[in-house]
């Protein structure tokens, strides 16, 4: 058995059913599309914060002087600075209804417990506020959020499907039981927060954000929010695609560590504070990743609009304007990349090498004047959300990566194009000889058809 | 017929649609055909009469047809969804319902 046989083997008997178990976990499920659903909030203020964070002088004045840098400011905020609040109404809403309960009443609990746990009272200096501290809603609060949303609705259901619900006599209509059936859970889910909240607030942790921050998030970050454990993510999401596997079942895992990186890259920015740098280049990297879909084809596809086969090169016009949306499947299975020798090597060194390039280029010359506020759809062309989040001097860093990764591609893709070339000319010439004998044969008996006729 | 297409987001399968859209056209049928992510199945299933997956979720195919009960499911050929091409799915739609 070749090397690519036995790893696909492995692949499939090993790799598989944890990638399906993985990506079917109804856990897993409600976390990435609670995820999907707050990109509106991450990204609905963007205009906003391009116009208010543009680099020119007279319009930073002018916006300083009529207070609506400030506002441009407030909105970016409340939405991606707060994303906390947000994923906890919205994986809440999607767990409670994969679990087949009423969806609103779930994300309403949920997010009622997740106030409930938080810090009511912050000092500051002698007068004590009543108050939420923003980061508990932002990124000390991302992973408390993600717990919230996903054990309220858990118990819920599982009150429902126990009928731990109110008995009343007979005589009242069902409807009316039914109709407070919700109400009697959340009794049951209040009063269990209540002595949740007043547990952990005997301990040395106070409260429930602290703990989870020191127990969970930052031993988590510390190991995921690297950029070197970024590009070992995304060399497996490659090597998933080599085998035709859609990698969510990675990407959904490490998505939790992405957030919070994002958002206190973007509260830090909004503070005016400087940025985590090793964030901010896992930030880019993530882009730099996506660009030109899995596997970063961008500049092969575009080469491939010239090659020498007529099999690259239709495939390669075919896929080359949605490669500019980061959606490159086509190439994947069409090319084929996907359990194709040829293409295994660059598939897996284009995110190491590249990615090495990126760290290094920024450790030497900096991040730039690079805006984490900004963020954009994933089928955005990369270099544009490059340009938005650094000007001309991340710009210019992701030309150099594109180059890089055409670079890798490049003898590789020469050699399949060559390969493909040649059996095209032998098919080409076979046929030709196959024509040639019909003509010869028709030659040697002279119109059949005209002679019955 | 009503062909549901389904992969993660929906995206590359949505070019497929379209490609299919032409190609059934293009011999006078009259098919409904639209692409969902497979988190959004079972909300399409009283819809369609054949569900057809994209090749890199080929392994949720034993779930998506445990919740589609008695409607066939099976996994675009990788070389089809690569091409592009809408004429083979639509066939490969079509024999499924028979």
């Amino acid at each position: 058995m070749g090397f690519f046989d036995k790893m696909q083997d492995w692949m499939s008997r090993v790799i598989e059913p944890v990638a399906t178990k993985i990506a079917a976990n109804n856990v897993i499920k409600a976390l990435q599309s609670g995820m999907m659903l707050t990109v509106p909030i991450s990204i609905g203020a963007v205009i906003i914060t391009i116009l208010t964070n543009l680099p020119i002088d007279g319009w930073t004045n002018f916006l300083y002087a009529t207070g609506l840098y400030s506002i441009g400011m407030q909105l970016m905020l409340s939405t991606l600075s707060m994303l906390a609040i947000y994923i906890v109404i919205a994986v809440s809403y999607s767990y409670t209804k994969i679990l087949g309960q009423n969806p609103i009443t779930g994300a309403l609990l949920s997010t009622a417990v997740f106030i409930t746990l938080m810090p009511q009272f912050i000092s500051t200096g002698e007068s004590t506020l009543q108050a939420l501290a923003s980061s508990n809603l932002g990124s000390d609060g991302m992973f408390v959020a993600m717990i919230v949303g996903i054990v309220v609705p858990w118990c819920y259901n599982w009150l429902m499907k126990h009928h731990v619900t109110l008995k009343l006599p007979a005589s009242v209509p069902p409807m009316v039981t039914e109709s407070l059936s919700p109400v009697f859970v959340a009794i049951i889910t209040f009063t269990v927060t209540f002595f949740v909240k007043y547990g952990i607030s005997l301990t040395s942790y106070g409260d429930i954000f602290q703990m989870i921050n020191t127990l969970v998030a930052t031993p988590v970050m510390s190991i995921g929010a690297s950029p070197w454990a970024i590009i070992l993510v995304y060399a497996i999401v490659n090597l998933f695609w080599f085998f035709g596997i859609h990698p969510s079942a990675i990407t959904s895992v490490y998505m939790p560590v992405m957030t919070s990186v994002s958002v206190t890259l973007a509260e830090q920015f909004a503070a005016g504070e400087p940025l985590n740098t090793s964030y901010a280049v896992m930030m880019i990297l993530t882009n730099v990743f996506l660009m030109g879909g899995t596997g970063n084809t961008l500049g092969m596809v575009v080469q491939g609009c010239f090659a020498k086969s007529d099999q690259y090169k239709s495939l390669s016009r075919l896929a080359v304007v949605p490669s500019f949306f980061n959606i490159n499947e086509p190439i994947i299975f069409g090319y084929p990349m996907m359990l194709n020798p040829i293409f295994f090597i660059p598939m897996l060194l284009v995110v190491p090498v590249t990615g090495v390039v990126v760290i290094a280029l920024t450790s030497l010359f900096g991040i730039g004047s690079f805006n984490p506020a900004i963020q954009m759809p994933w089928a955005t062309p990369t270099v544009l959300t490059a340009f938005l989040q650094g000007g001309f001097y991340l710009l210019l860093i992701f030309i150099v990566a594109i180059a890089i990764q055409w670079l890798i591609y490049f003898p590789f893709f020469k050699m399949a194009d060559n390969q493909a070339y040649k059996e095209e000319q032998a098919a080409a010439a076979a046929e030709a000889a196959a024509k040639m004998e019909i003509e010869d044969d028709e030659e040697e008996a002279p119109m059949p058809t005209g002679a019955a006729a | 017929m009503n062909i549901m297409l389904a992969c993660n987001a929906g995206m590359s399968t949505s070019m497929l649609v379209e490609k299919m859209k032409e190609a059934s056209a293009a011999q006078g049928k009259d098919h409904t055909i639209w692409a969902v992510p497979v988190e959004s199945i079972p909300d399409n299933l009283d819809k369609c009469d054949v569900i057809m997956l994209g090749p890199q979720v080929r392994m949720q195919k034993a779930k998506v047809q445990k919740t589609a009960g008695n409607i066939p499911v099976d996994v675009i050929k990788p070389q089809d969804y690569g091409r592009m091409n809408g004429a083979a799915v639509v066939a490969a739609a079509e024999s499924l319902v028979g």
